[in-house]
């Protein structure tokens, strides 16, 4: 058996992340590990390229055994780690890429054209057919991720971990790669295939392993089990909704607060949904499903190339932040650090900055006004702490993501949509349910509707009236209060990869 | 910051010296300029008085009024290199009116600042709305303008008459009309920038654009009004300038301005990436390469040096900049420690007290 781990613990602090991990991967087999977002796959992954050390356990490679690694002893131990995300040169080329830093050399020059024929002989194991001596910023994503299998294959791995390498791949670049990562048999490499998509375990892996709250649940022969069994064993028991109140929502006869017809973006669409008044609108999907797109369309911020956004005024189609913000559209993008926050300007200017113009007299701040709306949304989201002056980097990530939040949820212009991108992430859990709460205050006098994606169903479940399920860019169902369970909203996700299979 | 709040201010004398080193981080250029004015002051008995500072101060009001606006344009993160040549040609522009078409020279100064403010508008729509790079935009309408301006009249332009030499040597209230535009430049700086809701949104998409533009903020619109401004300027700047010189020369007028204003701009201790600067450190820079200058020449000093010191006084406000990202995280650690400590001890002196 070429690689295992054995009773791998992990924790942070209290919090225990890996329990006692046990996996074992042979040679020439792909072995897929799932779990869903928390059970502790980057944590395990982690631990496997020398990134974190464990608390406990062992981890064997081959003939050797090793306690912990570091990211070097991982490197020469054989671990090779392909990420999600690309990390290739793309003004090189193929051939560069994949012996950058381990050129072969005479002296100090590169044996460029032995490199080239090593290259191209290795593609052609793996089926990948691209112009070698080109660039590779005309290659499609798919071949990316090939190239990138290449490059780690090119450093004689013992071990290959594939963490997520479609995740950012549309359909058909994910069945293009998947073809070729059956061709990685041959190499009779144990390979570790970290993946969310179902569809693939069936099609690629022999194996699968399956995390859940830091220990693995299920482990067995893909052949031996069925899409239901592996879905039960990654969401576990099932989760109760914790919202306490069935609100009777939309039935009062009034229109919808906002209706969206046929938007089509740059990926995504074309989408058609309403958003009620008083309403908590959940958008789930996968990561690459178009949650962001979607809202980001909504604001004006992507080019919507077709459709309408009617909010009772007539349909109309912003073309920009602002232009959406004067309909009474309001965004809290999920990135903060690169799309939200103004990390060394106060918290005042954080939380304000939409709203100095709406307390100004003329274009003429009066800084009594801004103190008490500072004041006034500070204390109702309850920040932390509450001073105006203090840099907005210095806060922790909850009382971050406050600030965003008072900068719509504060009495200078009343939003009437507010859309979020993932509110949470990021953010530590009292923060959480003090965010929570405060998206239930806005919406409950039942003039304002919100928005939220989500990654993660539980969430949804707490905080969604409704949700929608988003799968590849389009709107793939609608789940009303009761029907809001993590089985149905997984089930939605997959479904246009799975056919249909787990729709019960 | 931190006497705002009364827990962590009450009296720890670590603490103090913590503060006295936060405010010489921020006022060092002031200090710097109050040495050299003691320096120059015991060296020159002409050098500390007022016929002398209103001198030194004149000398430098052109480059004053770019620096006021393009400081703005600074701490929202963009730059126009071009304020030298646009200098030149603006004042081509007025020059031109006045000399050949005849029109009053209160017409012609509206010329020349029109003209100025139409070359902003262009850098405006290419830097703001298009989003090209500001520095080779800027840079490539540098040489273009500096030559457009020499193609439509190579050579200098006299006599523009009485209004041109009171703007240029005459006074208001016994303070120079030079002064009296320069100061009113840079009061209308600082009260945009602090008075106004735009000076927020100047500092906001200094530090995060795209976090600006998904705030709802008028990005694209403030940026090309700031390009605008910044050309106006240059447009002021050359009415000035024509009016003491009582004439344009297309090669020389305004020549290297660009950097000049650039090397106030940075030394005032506005940060090249933007979202960072004050208008008084900018005012105080000002001051500095103009007491450097007259200074230096009071001295005797041979103009060589003086381009030797003023180049140093470049790479000390990059130094600055430097430093100040280097030392600023450290005192904040150090700041937070402070805090930790202070609220221990807080904590154990309620303790004993209940």
């Amino acid at each position: 058996m070429a690689f295992a781990v054995e009773g791998l613990f992990k924790s942070y602090g209290a919090a225990a992340v890996l329990r006692g991990v046990d996996l074992a991967v042979e040679d020439g087999e792909i072995h897929a590990l799932l779990g869903a977002n928390g059970a502790g796959k980057s944590t395990l992954i982690k631990c496997l390229s020398g990134a974190e050390t464990p608390d406990a356990g062992r981890i064997r490679i081959g003939d050797a055994n090793f306690p912990s690694l570091n990211p070097r002893e991982a490197r020469e131990a054989g671990v090779a780690v392909v990420y999600q995300e690309l990390s290739l040169a793309l003004s090189l080329t193929a051939a560069d890429n994949i012996f950058l830093g381990r050129e072969k050399r005479i002296g100090p020059f590169v044996r460029k054209s032995a490199q080239r024929r090593i290259a191209v002989d290795m593609l052609q194991d793996l089926g990948v057919q691209i112009d070698v001596d080109s660039d590779l910023g005309s290659v499609g994503n798919a071949e990316l991720q090939s190239i990138e299998i290449v490059k780690a294959l090119a450093s004689n791995p013992k071990v290959l971990i594939l963490d997520e390498p479609t995740a950012a791949l549309s359909e058909r670049e994910a069945n293009r790669l998947a073809d070729r990562l059956k061709q990685l048999k041959k190499l009779k490499l144990p390979v570790l295939y970290v993946t969310h998509r179902l569809s693939e375990v069936f099609a690629l892996a022999d194996r699968v392993t399956i995390l859940r709250g830091g220990l693995a649940v299920l482990s067995g022969r893909v052949a031996d089990l069925s899409h239901e069994e592996i879905v039960a064993a990654i969401v576990g028991r099932s989760v109760d909704r914790l919202r306490p109140d069935e609100r009777n929502l939309g039935s009062d006869g009034n229109g919808p607060l906002m209706a969206v017809r046929d938007l089509v973006a740059n990926g995504i669409g074309p989408i058609s949904f309403d958003v009620r008044p008083g309403e908590v609108l959940g958008v789930f999907g996968l990561v690459g499903s178009g949650r962001t797109e979607l809202l980001e369309s909504l604001f004006g911020a992507r080019d919507v190339l077709g459709g309408t956004i009617d909010l009772g005024k007539g349909a109309v189609r912003p073309k920009s932040p602002s232009e959406a913000y004067s309909c009474g559209l309001a965004l809290v993008p999920s990135d903060r650090l690169r799309k939200s926050m103004f990390p060394s300007l106060t918290a005042a200017d954080n939380l304000l900055a939409s709203s100095f113009g709406h307390v100004a007299q003329g274009c003429v701040r009066r800084r009594t006004r801004e103190q008490s709306l500072f004041g006034d949304a500070a204390a109702n989201l309850n920040l932390q702490p509450r001073r105006p002056d203090l840099e907005a980097r210095r806060f922790s990530g909850g009382n971050q993501q406050k600030l965003v939040l008072g900068r719509w949820l504060n009495s200078a212009k009343d939003c009437r949509v507010l859309l979020l991108d993932e509110p949470t992430q990021g953010v530590d859990v009292g923060a959480r349910s003090e965010i929570y709460a405060a998206l239930r205050a806005a919406v409950a006098a039942g003039d304002r509707a919100v928005v939220a994606t989500s990654s993660e169903p539980e969430e949804l479940m707490q905080i969604a009236d409704r949700v929608i399920v988003l799968s590849h860019g389009r709107l793939v169902g609608v789940l009303d209060s009761r029907d809001i369970t993590e089985k149905r909203l997984l089930a939605l996700a997959h479904a246009v990869e799975d056919e249909g299979k787990l729709l019960s | 910051m931190n006497a705002a709040n009364p827990t962590v201010s009450s009296g720890s004398s670590r603490f103090a010296s913590m503060l006295s080193a936060d405010l010489i981080v921020n006022n060092i250029l002031l200090a710097a300029l109050a040495v050299l004015i003691l320096y120059f002051s015991l060296s020159s008995p002409h050098f500390l008085t007022f016929s002398n500072f209103t001198v030194l101060l004149t000398n430098y009001a052109a480059i004053g009024v770019v620096a006021a606006i393009m400081t703005l344009l600074m701490i929202a993160g963009h730059v126009d290199l071009s304020v030298g040549s646009n200098i030149a040609f603006s004042g081509m522009m007025a020059a031109l009116s006045i000399t050949v078409f005849g029109v009053p020279p209160v017409i012609g100064i509206f010329v020349g600042v029109g003209a100025g403010a139409l070359v902003g508008a262009i850098n405006g729509f290419a830097c703001g709305a298009l989003r090209l790079s500001p520095i080779i935009v800027t840079l490539g309408m540098l040489s273009l303008l500096r030559g457009t301006t020499l193609l439509i009249n190579p050579t200098e332009v006299y006599g523009l008459g009485d209004t041109f030499f009171y703007i240029g040597n005459g006074s208001f209230l016994g303070i120079p009309i030079l002064l009296w535009v320069v100061g009113s430049a840079f009061a209308a700086s600082a009260l945009f920038i602090s008075a106004s809701v735009w000076g927020r949104y100047v500092y906001a998409i200094g530090v995060n654009p795209q976090a600006a533009f998904l705030a709802a903020l008028p990005v694209k619109r403030l940026l090309f009004s700031l390009y605008v401004a910044t050309g106006a300027a240059a447009g002021v700047a050359d009415v000035l300038l024509a009016a003491r010189l009582d004439g344009v020369s297309p090669g020389a007028l305004g020549l290297q301005m660009e950097l000049q204003a650039l090397t106030i701009i940075l030394l005032g201790g506005v940060a090249f990436a933007g979202g960072r600067g004050r208008i008084f450190g900018v005012i105080t820079a000002w001051v500095f390469l103009g007491v450097l200058e007259n200074g230096l020449t009071l001295l005797n000093v041979p103009p060589f040096i003086q381009l030797v010191a003023s180049g140093l006084a470049l790479v000390f406000a990059a130094s600055i900049d430097a430093i100040g990202t280097y030392v600023a995280p450290r005192m904040a650690r150090r700041r937070a420690v402070a805090e930790q400590i202070e609220a221990a001890r807080q904590r154990a002196a309620n303790a004993s007290a209940s």
